[in-house]
């Protein structure tokens, strides 16, 4: 018996598969480059955060850390100093704000928290 | 004599048979190559995640010191140790796990950076973590 169609139905059935898995492959990939887009982003963040934290420690443990606007390499900020509390406002290249916690016994930084103008998509 | 209809029949339907398969032979090998190393990927992508997390930890530790695979520091006036304890990286006291799934860890100093670093599927992996 002839069947009509009979190539036709597998070969769709077969695209069907293929597309789906093409689909799933692109899906997993850009998600893939999604995450490496943040992490970079995240890498940024945190290298001019290590490098703002870092002068502000030596800073600190040498003296008094005083209100002011600071260069450190190619990173400009404004420190404004309150009692137990250091507010960062990095300027360039890339704008975040540092709330920093200081424990006067020891002139450490103890703590900080980070707040940017990136969202995450 | 009589004309077979069916005459290279089965011939012509193998043939297009072969061509579609060679067609999406490509594609399958492209697809399953992908799909192999998707966990690996993963996990790289999860390790890089996991050594930010790292960084911003030890950016606020006083007094880091390495043993061999031992790296310990200040938090707040607390002694934190980060060591390998069942495959997995973690840092006690607590039960935070840096890395996981990991065969061995040892820590080094080079002039004023700390690397880690740590072996998984029989692959070195080196990674800058703090400077002191």
């Amino acid at each position: 018996m002839y069947k009509k169609g009979f190539i036709s139905a597998y070969f769709l059935f077969l695209l069907f598969i293929v597309i789906t898995l093409v689909v799933m492959i692109s899906s997993i990939n850009t998600n893939h480059l999604k995450t490496i887009e943040h992490l970079k982003i995240a890498s940024t963040y945190l290298n001019q955060e290590i490098s703002v934290i870092n002068q502000l420690r030596c800073t600190y443990k040498s003296g008094e850390l005083i209100s002011g606007v600071y260069d450190v390499g190619d990173i400009s900020y404004q420190l404004d100093v309150y009692d137990n509390e250091a507010e960062v406002t990095i300027i360039s290249p890339l704008y975040e704000h540092l709330v920093v916690s200081l424990n006067p016994e020891g002139h450490l930084i103890s703590d900080y928290q980070s707040e940017n103008d990136e969202i995450i998509a | 004599m009589p004309v077979n209809a069916k005459s290279g029949f089965i011939l012509e339907r193998i043939l297009i048979a072969l061509i579609i398969v060679c067609m999406f032979v490509p594609i399958c090998t492209v697809v399953i190559k992908l799909l192999s190393n998707y966990q690996e990927n993963y996990q790289l992508i999860q390790d890089q995640i996991s050594i930010i997390q790292l960084r911003r930890v030890l950016l606020c530790g006083q007094d880091i010191e390495i043993s061999d695979n031992e790296l310990t520091f200040n938090d707040n006036n607390e002694t934190r140790t980060l060591y390998l304890v069942n495959n997995h990286l973690s840092i006690k006291p607590g039960s935070l796990f840096v890395l996981v799934d990991i065969d061995d860890v040892y820590f080094e100093q080079d002039n004023n950076l700390i690397y880690l670093n740590y072996l998984r599927n029989d692959i070195w992996y080196k990674e800058v973590i703090t400077n002191v």
